[in-house]
């Protein structure tokens, strides 16, 4: 429970050590203690404190300058009391309006008339129903809430309807909760403090400096003002000590923590004060805290490319809590817009390029990389086909119908989807553009794709892309694939196909010209889906000409809800 | 909350000096005190169990051994004391029920032990407030003055107060909280 809600509490406790609480505040005093751990908790470090100040020789109340008593006259401390209440902290009592208007109702309808059954039934229910929030109202001390935050941006932000945002100001107040459903959400602390929010997403505002992440993720941009600034979740807490960093929990409580300058604490348990280990991480690394509140040993490489560091310029075909881009992905990206425009990565090796070579027939030779520099990509592979299974995952999958193939790949799997012819011998590339499939110009902001010219594949990892985003299900994978309408030749032949853990979920057989160059692929995901594969083949003629790409690549997701 | 008549871990073969009593109460008769006020937050009653736990851990000092834990001790006889009273002023109004009391002690011990930093920020925090929070502070606890007759020197209500004296206890526990979290000192 955050401090500020102790408000009420404060009053009843002075009220309890002066001997002066009524018996109605210590029924409250007693029933608030019983069932709020986290009030108890609060008193009971307030009574510490207390009997800090009230045993001598504790701590110092005094000093040269102030206060003996016969220096402090009536006006003195009515000037005190005065200035104490002019700057005090305004405090929303929501609840004792809602109170008044219930007296207020009760009090006024007191006239006798004739009332029908249904309405003697309704009035019955009602009355029982104000009574019990009436008992609420007086066994739970009332929470005082603090504007301390502004809802400073968004990117196709959905709330759920209990999000608590003032539509007029969009200040945000302490013990309020947010749930992020679709989209980003900026939050500017009145300290500067700021986080950005990806769905899905619910958090706490606890404190002015203080947030309890239920699940999601997060980054924060933390200056000085705010040094110390607390992210809580159900398993470890995250200190700040000015520095930007980002966040990723589960409900469950598993929490990393990744720092992308400066440095921090990661504590283990949801208590900032109370913990039994800590680690301290600075920029570069990260550390994950498990569900029950315990530090891995291991550091981690911070990755900073899997959160969304400031809110998007434009829209993205990614959007937290409805779609994965695969091609910001490929771009070395988390899905929604982080990744790098013209990433390849080499199908031979597993290396990634910055500088994509345009026209580079290369030989491959069936075996399967992994490509440490993105998380959520297992590996690659050029499909060979007939001599050995083929294999697609890291974790030994093969795709037993791999059809024979020459071997042979134009250029890298590549988030930027062009095509170009060649000039004499392979040395110049002519022609470059971007693919199309019906009309739709892909490599475009809203339109991604990803080149897979054919004899190429690569493999997603679905449960790293489930760990980064908590809180979602990857219902399906959905894409257009097919060749170019650009494609210059008649009769080129490819083949496509969409594998999970190895198995053919869908595949397609083009002919340019003879049939449809392009079709839908919808794919059913399941929750046990470990590996999603993409591949495209020379459908046997060799590959050349075969423009081939998979065009708005997407995992498309489902968010559990939250609990309120 | 066990109900068990308090003995030290000592042996009771080897008598103490009693001069040490006061040296070891005194060091020790903080966490003696907060112990009972989070049973019995009433400061009235609070002080009178205390002087009772003093009088009882004074006769009954020869079982205390000498290097064992003084203030474990103390918290032992105290517990035991606040058991007894509870059990001789049923009707109270001002007892917290035995549920309540099972929670708290469940706690308790473990909030002692980190009393420490609490008081060591706190200081640092009352160093840091400002004058007039700190002229009320003074004012009600080391001058005395009861918040009635504050209220009453400078004509305004008690509520009031209150009121104010709970934004500014609330003030210091944040402050407090902030640097032991900025210190990471537990």
């Amino acid at each position: 429970m955050p401090l500020d809600r102790h408000i009420e509490l404060d009053e009843l406790i002075l009220k309890e050590i002066d001997g002066v609480i009524t018996d109605q505040e210590f029924a409250e005093l007693s029933d608030c203690l019983r069932h709020d751990p986290e009030a108890l908790n609060y008193y009971l470090d307030f009574v510490t404190l207390c009997a800090a100040i009230l045993k001598p020789g504790e701590v110092t109340l005094s000093d040269d300058s102030c206060c003996s008593i016969e220096d402090i006259g009536q006006s003195a401390l009515w000037m005190a009391l005065a200035e104490n209440e002019r700057t005090a902290e305004t405090i929303h009592l929501e609840k004792e309006d809602s109170l008044s208007q219930i007296e207020t109702q009760i009090s006024v309808s007191n006239h006798r008339q004739s009332v029908s059954r249904v309405a003697l039934y309704t009035a019955i229910f009602s009355t029982a129903a104000l009574l019990l929030m009436i008992a609420f109202v007086v066994t739970h001390p009332r929470q005082s809430r603090d504007a301390v935050a502004i809802l400073s941006g968004s990117s196709k932000a959905v709330w759920s309807d209990a999000a608590d945002i003032s539509r007029e100001s969009n200040r945000l107040y302490t013990h309020s909760t947010l749930s992020l459903l679709e989209g980003f959400a900026e939050i500017t602390f009145d300290n500067q403090a700021k986080i950005i929010l990806q769905s899905p997403a619910q958090i706490d505002i606890e404190d002015f400096n203080q947030i309890f992440l239920h699940s999601g993720k997060l980054s924060a941009v933390v200056p000085p003002s705010a040094v110390g600034f607390v992210v809580r979740t159900a398993a470890a807490t995250v200190v700040d000590y000015g520095t930007e960093f980002g966040v990723t929990a589960d409900a469950a409580g598993h929490t990393e923590a990744h720092v992308f300058e400066g440095k921090v604490e990661l504590r283990s348990g949801s208590d900032p004060i109370r913990f039994a280990g800590i680690m301290k991480l600075t920029k570069g690394l990260a550390g994950r805290v498990s569900e029950t509140g315990e530090l891995s040993t291991e550091l981690m490489l911070a990755q900073p490319s899997s959160y969304v560091r400031r809110l998007p310029a434009k829209p993205t075909f990614g959007q937290p809590g409805k779609r994965i881009d695969l091609a910001d992905i490929v771009g070395g990206g988390n899905g929604f817009g982080t990744g790098k425009d013209c990433v390849g990565i080499e199908p031979i090796s597993g290396k990634v390029l910055k500088d994509l070579v345009m026209i580079n027939r290369k030989l491959g030779y069936s075996h399967y990389f992994p490509v440490p520099e993105m998380p959520y990509i297992d590996g690659v592979f050029v499909p060979l086909g007939g001599h050995a299974p083929q294999i697609v995952t890291s974790q030994g999958h093969t795709f037993d119908q791999c059809p024979i193939t020459d071997g042979c790949y134009w250029i890298e799997i590549t988030n930027n989807p062009i095509a170009s012819i060649s000039g004499n011998s392979g040395g110049q590339a002519l022609d470059v553009h971007l693919v199309r499939l019906g009309g739709i110009q892909f490599g475009m902001p809203l339109h991604p794709g990803i080149m897979m010219h054919s004899n190429t594949g690569i493999t997603f990892d679905l449960d790293a892309i489930r760990a980064s985003i908590p809180g979602v299900k990857i219902r399906r994978f959905r894409t257009m694939c097919g060749m170019s309408d650009t494609v210059i030749q008649q009769n080129v032949q490819a083949d496509m196909w969409v594998l999970v853990d190895g198995q053919k979920r869908q595949g397609a057989h083009f002919i340019y010209n003879q049939t449809c160059h392009y079709t839908q692929m919808d794919v059913e995901i399941h929750e046990q889906d470990r590996f999603l594969t993409l591949i495209s083949t020379d459908g046997g003629d060799g590959n050349g000409g075969d423009w081939t790409f998979f065009g708005d690549p997407a995992l498309e997701l489902e968010t559990n809800n939250f609990q309120q | 909350m066990n109900e068990k008549y308090p003995q030290s871990s000592g042996n009771g073969c080897e008598k103490s000096n009693k001069d040490d009593f006061i040296s070891l109460f005194l060091s020790n008769q903080r966490r003696i005190f907060t112990f009972i006020l989070m049973f019995v937050p009433n400061r009235s009653d609070a002080e009178d169990l205390m002087q009772e736990t003093a009088s009882w851990m004074w006769k009954n000092f020869d079982e205390y051994k000498p290097g064992t834990n003084f203030g474990a001790w103390g918290v032992q006889v105290a517990r035991y004391k606040i058991l007894k009273l509870h059990n001789r002023t049923q009707s109270s109004r001002l007892k917290f029920g035995g549920d309540l009391v099972d929670l708290i002690d469940a706690k308790a011990e473990h909030t002692l032990d980190s009393a420490s930093y609490k008081i060591h920020a706190l200081r640092k925090c009352l160093s840091g407030m400002n004058e007039q929070n700190r002229r009320l502070l003074y004012l009600r606890y080391e001058e005395g003055l009861t918040p009635q007759k504050l209220a009453q020197m400078v004509d305004r209500p008690v509520h009031g107060l209150y009121k104010t004296m709970a934004r500014i206890h609330k003030m210091l526990l944040r402050c407090v909280r902030q640097k032991l979290i900025a210190e990471g000192d537990e």
